[in-house]
């Protein structure tokens, strides 16, 4: 069922813009409410720069605790935007409109929160610098690139470059619109941005035409991205149930999978939050909800290969692991959690069309496969480094301190806020993709039946 | 030279003020058309765009790459210590440095190139009016200044709702 | 005909009188090939009896090229359908043209079960060696206690898989030819009307019908897909992999199912081409449709890449001895060759093809990679198969292959069993294709109505009615 609604161009730009253009009480409430969970986020972060690492929980074998455990993930909800609006703009999808700008812009800010965390984990983050980068000319001492440690960055780099220019470019058409909307220094600074866009047709045929490109180049990156996060673990031989062979395609598609939930969740917000009903509507969750049927299955897929094959080596550590993954208290109750909230209850109730156009049900289930791949990382990291190797000589368990539960926690925050501040300034929906969806929408009439249709090229 | 812009509420009177245009002597490599958002080829008689965006990547590839297997080989060279024996210039390793550094110099030169041929940043490109984003449909040419009461009479007569000029 | 090549104007009825008289005739051309590869299908099988007396089943090395056809055969054949399938789920237009080229591959089925019997009789039982089925194992996996056998693991399993799989794609094939069958009812005459009638079951075409029919289209459909990745994966696992001590590859059984999907695409790919340059049918496969594969096929052989990397790089990185001698085998040892000219034609030469736009916006660019496509998975299954079916039997429990085993190089009847048996599966094809039209009729005519040429401002715009 599509549910169709004619708009002008003036409503679209009034209803979009705004919140851009005169935010209510409550959205500054909100944004400062946030931004104190980040200061409190940024407090212990400096606390834990001062102290040193020994005040989180990290212990020897366990080295990599809850801040890996939080970049994984946030690296995941960063595979969001590119999936979602490069595929669906390869593809031509119409509804993908009203959600690409949102998945783009959850990319860019998840990626850097993602970024940060590594940095923070280090205990020293100004040295990382001088890890990661090769500039040390002076002393002539360069990272070594045989080092997935060192891919990291450079696909970070890369993947963030990228999905920040995309923003940018597709945002220049909407910054002609709040300038011709705005007056006084607000009008001065969208026009600098604006770039003096007129809206030509040679300037929306590139326009379209970067969509395509740059969704193109995009794609690759980003599934090197979280491939190489994968090789962080699996490329080493020394900790059991990390050196598998599936391991950057099973991140991809896990990543994925919660990307795209968070779009889901992302969007159900913006509804609510700005009252975009036009605009985001049932037929859009509802084509969401299919998608993540199918990325959710293939996910399954993975997990079944990875978790069997880790059996087929018939290792005893190997297996032990396992036992202790699924059998061993407090693990067997993360991992029940994890495959019920990631899997069996989201899918199974997105395999109702009812559950699928109602948003309140949606947001839930959205929200459950976040809790559920947030469980999968911290069961893939931790299980793995805790169990005792023949060169532990010293075997202790990892409980997550205060310090790092306030930093995930205000990774959380932070994001949410990053979104807030952009969705002060910039449409949070791309206002022309949403016009030309308008103009190119027709019908064909079928007997007595009217069938939504779409203008395409001939 | 005057620069003319006509206002047009709706597309189709827009796509007919085009053709009044043309039979006025004004060929569709004259006039520009200014909308506020993309419309399919062709929609209103206008000029087809041509470009050459396509190379930029291409170009910013080949740059990356190369750039990335420089890096790569000279920091190792210069830097040489042997881990898990692997070769000092291990090949898969640079390959994946070096596809990143091929994706980002083709990203760049892509976004570059979108720039260039779309002919932004320009703070002075001309006449321009904020109904545009509205949803008006604008018509814009330049004219001797002789001539320029015969092309408002052109587009007023095709159903501009208004009509600008400027110097 | 317009630019791009959309569906010109034809009327539902045009449409049907052209492809019912086509489909009423065979022409000299076609009946040659039918010999042809009916010959060469017969060559085959004299090939396997040949095999068979000579050689026996107690050694598996004679057979590795059999068992890499086999595997070639549900790649590509096997995983055809699975086109219409995925283009019906997401209401492709571009599909209607193709979706019955791939669905009559189910056909081909029924040989590739039928070939992969013998193979039963090559693969020792799961116990006391690494599988799937974790049985007889020291240490116990998981709860599994060490005495606990799953009856007939892998083979009836395995078995069980590939027949159901068969008899899904086949049961998707009568479904969705159903309605096709009743127009050839009402308008073939002589033994074309009574296969139709029997085959159209009764179809009237009532409202209800049709609910049922497109539910059932679905769901077989979504039951297919399951199937073949399900088919795939045991099949690659049980009849490959467990073969090679060490070989321990979490990837494998996706990456050949990624493998599975490129081959199928590029099976009816290739197909279409040639459905449209013998048969004469410019008029109705046009370039949009090699263009809507093409993007496809392309993400495909990139992905092909991508997994092969995935696996290569921690076996690289790994360095244990298991590893070093997997990577010996399958790709820098005896096979080296084949593996670089597999990876040369399914990931090179069609990626170097379909990276140009003007190439992928070609009637002959698509089909050009699709053949690229086609050769480098034969090579690629023969290096892993055949590589696989050479280590000796006395290996296969150990822990990890100590001695890399010489190249098999293929004799006259591995040859004669290659070429037979991708004869064989053509000539099945062919033969589905005289009693069952090429075209989906109704999702054709479906696709008249849904689409219209109208007039937008100064251009022309063709309206693709999306219905729900």
């Amino acid at each position: 069922m599509q549910e169709r609604v004619t708009l002008t161009s003036t409503q679209i730009n009034t209803d979009l813009l705004r919140n851009v253009l005169k935010a209510p009480l409550w959205y500054w409430l909100l944004m400062g409410f946030l931004a104190s969970i980040t200061l409190a986020g940024s407090i212990a972060v400096g606390f834990m720069v001062n102290k040193g690492l020994g005040i989180t929980g990290l212990n020897r074998p366990v080295m990599w605790g809850f801040l890996i455990t939080d970049f994984v993930f946030w690296i995941g909800i960063s595979h969001a935007g590119v999936m979602l609006s490069a595929i669906l703009r390869l593809s031509k999808a119409e509804w993908r409109r009203p959600a690409t700008r949102a998945s783009e812009v959850l990319t860019v800010f998840s990626l850097m929160i993602a970024a940060l965390h590594p940095v923070i984990h280090s205990g020293r983050p100004w040295r990382t610098l001088y890890w990661a980068f090769p500039y040390d000319f002076s002393r002539g001492i360069f990272p070594d690139i045989r080092s997935p440690l060192i891919w990291d960055p450079a696909a970070i780099f890369t993947y963030l470059t990228g999905s920040t220019l995309f923003v940018i470019v597709a945002l220049v058409p909407d910054l002609g619109v709040i300038r011709d909307r705005t007056t006084g220094i607000r009008h001065h600074i969208y026009s600098l941005m604006a770039m003096g866009w007129r809206g030509t047709p040679r300037q929306w045929k590139l326009q379209t035409i970067a969509g395509f490109l740059l969704s193109a180049l995009l794609l690759p990156v980003f599934v090197s991205v979280h491939s190489i996060v994968s090789w962080d673990f699996a490329v080493q031989i020394g900790v059991e149930g990390w050196h598998a062979t599936i391991f950057a395609p099973y991140f991809v598609i896990g990543a994925v999978f919660s990307g795209v939930s968070a779009v889901v969740t992302m969007v159900i917000l913006m509804r609510w939050m700005f009252k975009w009903e036009a605009y985001i509507r049932a037929e859009h969750v509802d084509a969401l909800g299919r998608l993540l049927i199918a990325i959710g299955t293939a996910w399954l897929f993975f997990f079944f290969l990875e978790f069997s094959m880790a059996l087929y080596s018939l290792e005893d550590q190997e297996i032990a692991l396992r036992e202790m993954q699924v059998f061993t208290w407090p693990y067997n109750m993360l991992f029940l959690v994890f495959v019920v909230t990631g899997y069996l209850f989201p899918v199974t109730m997105w395999l109702f069309r009812g559950v699928r156009r109602n948003l309140v049900l949606m947001l839930i289930t959205s929200l459950s496969v976040n809790v559920g791949m947030w469980l999968e990382r911290f069961l893939i990291i931790i299980p793995s480094l805790a169990r005792k190797s023949p060169l532990s000589f010293d075997w202790r368990s990892y409980h997550p301190s205060i310090v790092e539960i306030t930093i995930v926690l205000s990774a959380f925050a932070t994001v949410f806020l990053l979104l807030l501040v952009f969705a002060k300034v910039f449409p949070l929906i791309p206002l022309f993709d949403v016009k030309e969806g308008q103009t190119l929408a027709d019908n064909v009439q079928i007997g007595r039946k009217s069938v939504p249709a779409l203008r395409v090229e001939e | 030279m005057v620069q003319i812009l006509g206002l047009f509420k709706q597309a189709e009177v827009a796509a007919n003020a085009t053709e009044a245009l043309q039979q006025a002597g004004y060929t569709n490599q004259q006039f520009e058309l200014l909308t506020d958002h993309p419309y399919p080829d062709g929609a209103f008689g206008e000029r087809v765009t041509k470009h050459r965006l396509y190379v930029f990547p291409f170009i910013g590839a080949l740059l990356g790459f190369s750039v990335a297997l420089l890096l790569t080989t000279a920091t190792q060279a210069a830097y040489p210590m042997v881990t898990g024996g692997k070769p000092i210039l291990g090949l898969p390793p640079m390959i994946i440095i070096a596809y990143e550094g091929t994706m980002l110099g083709a990203i760049l030169f892509t976004v570059l190139g979108i720039f260039f041929e779309s002919r932004i940043p320009n703070f002075k490109a001309g006449i321009y009016d904020p109904r545009i984003t509205e949803g008006y449909i604008g018509i814009t040419l330049d004219c001797a200044t002789e001539r320029v009461n015969a092309v408002e009479q052109v587009l007023r007569r095709a159903g501009a709702e208004d009509v600008l000029t400027k110097e | 005909m317009h630019s791009n090549g959309h569906l010109a104007e034809v009327t539902e009825e045009e449409f049907t009188q052209d492809v019912l008289g086509r489909h009423a005739t065979t022409g000299p051309r076609y009946r040659r090939l039918m010999w042809i590869t009916g010959l060469l299908f017969v060559m085959g099988i004299a090939g396997f009896v040949l095999r068979a007396v000579t050689s026996g089943f107690d050694e598996r090395e004679p057979w590795g090229y059999f068992a890499a056809t086999v595997a070639f055969l549900i790649t590509t054949a096997g995983a055809a359908p699975v086109v219409a399938v995925a283009l019906r789920l997401v209401k492709a237009h571009w599909r209607r043209a193709m979706t019955r080229i791939a669905e009559m591959y189910a056909a081909v089925g029924v040989l590739t079960l039928l070939m992969f019997i013998p193979l039963l009789f090559l693969v020792p039982s799961a116990a006391g060696r690494r599988t799937l089925w974790f049985q007889d194992t020291d240490p116990p996996t998981l709860g599994l206690h060490s005495s606990l056998i799953i009856p007939g693991a892998p083979h009836v399993w395995v078995t069980l898989q590939i027949a159901l799989f068969v008899l899904v794609s086949l049961a998707l094939l009568r479904l969705s030819a159903r309605p096709d069958m009743a127009v050839l009812r009402a308008r073939a005459s002589g033994r074309l009307a009574a296969w139709g009638r029997r085959m159209s079951a009764g179809w009237l075409g009532t409202q209800k019908q049709w609910t049922v029919f497109q539910v059932g289209v679905g769901a077989l459909g979504a039951l297919f897909f399951i199937m073949l990745i399900g088919t795939v994966t045991l099949y690659c696992i049980d009849f490959g992999m467990t073969l090679v001590p060490g070989w321990r590859d979490s990837i494998f059984a996706a990456q050949q199912s990624v493998n599975a999907l490129q081959g199928g695409l590029a099976t009816t790919v290739l197909t279409l081409w040639l459905v449209r340059r013998y048969g004469k049918l410019e008029k109705y496969i046009h370039m949009e449709h090699f263009w809507g594969a093409s993007k496809i096929l392309l993400a495909l052989t990139l992905l092909w890449f991508y997994f092969w990397w995935s696996a290569f790089i921690i076996f690289w990185y790994g360095r244990q001895p298991a590893e070093q001698a997997v990577l010996q085998l399958l790709m820098f040892g005896p096979y080296r060759y084949v593996f670089i000219l597999a990876f040369v034609f399914c990931f090179i030469a069609p990626f170097l093809t379909l990276l140009w736009n003007g190439v992928r916006r070609s009637t002959w660019g698509p089909p050009l990679a699709s053949a690229f496509i086609l050769i480098g998975i034969l090579l690629d299954k023969t290096r892993l198969y055949v590589a696989a079916y050479s280590v000796p039997n006395d290996e296969i429990t150990a822990h990890l292959l100590e001695k890399v085993p010489p190249t098999n190089y293929p004799d006259i009847i591995d040859l004669m069993m290659v070429v037979g048996a991708i004869s064989g599966a053509v000539f099945v094809y062919l033969v589905v294709a005289r009693v069952i039209p090429v075209f989906s009729m109704w999702e054709m005519t479906e696709g008249i109505r849904l689409r219209a040429v109208r007039p937008f401002l100064k251009t022309k715009m063709v309206v693709l009615g999306k219905p729900d």
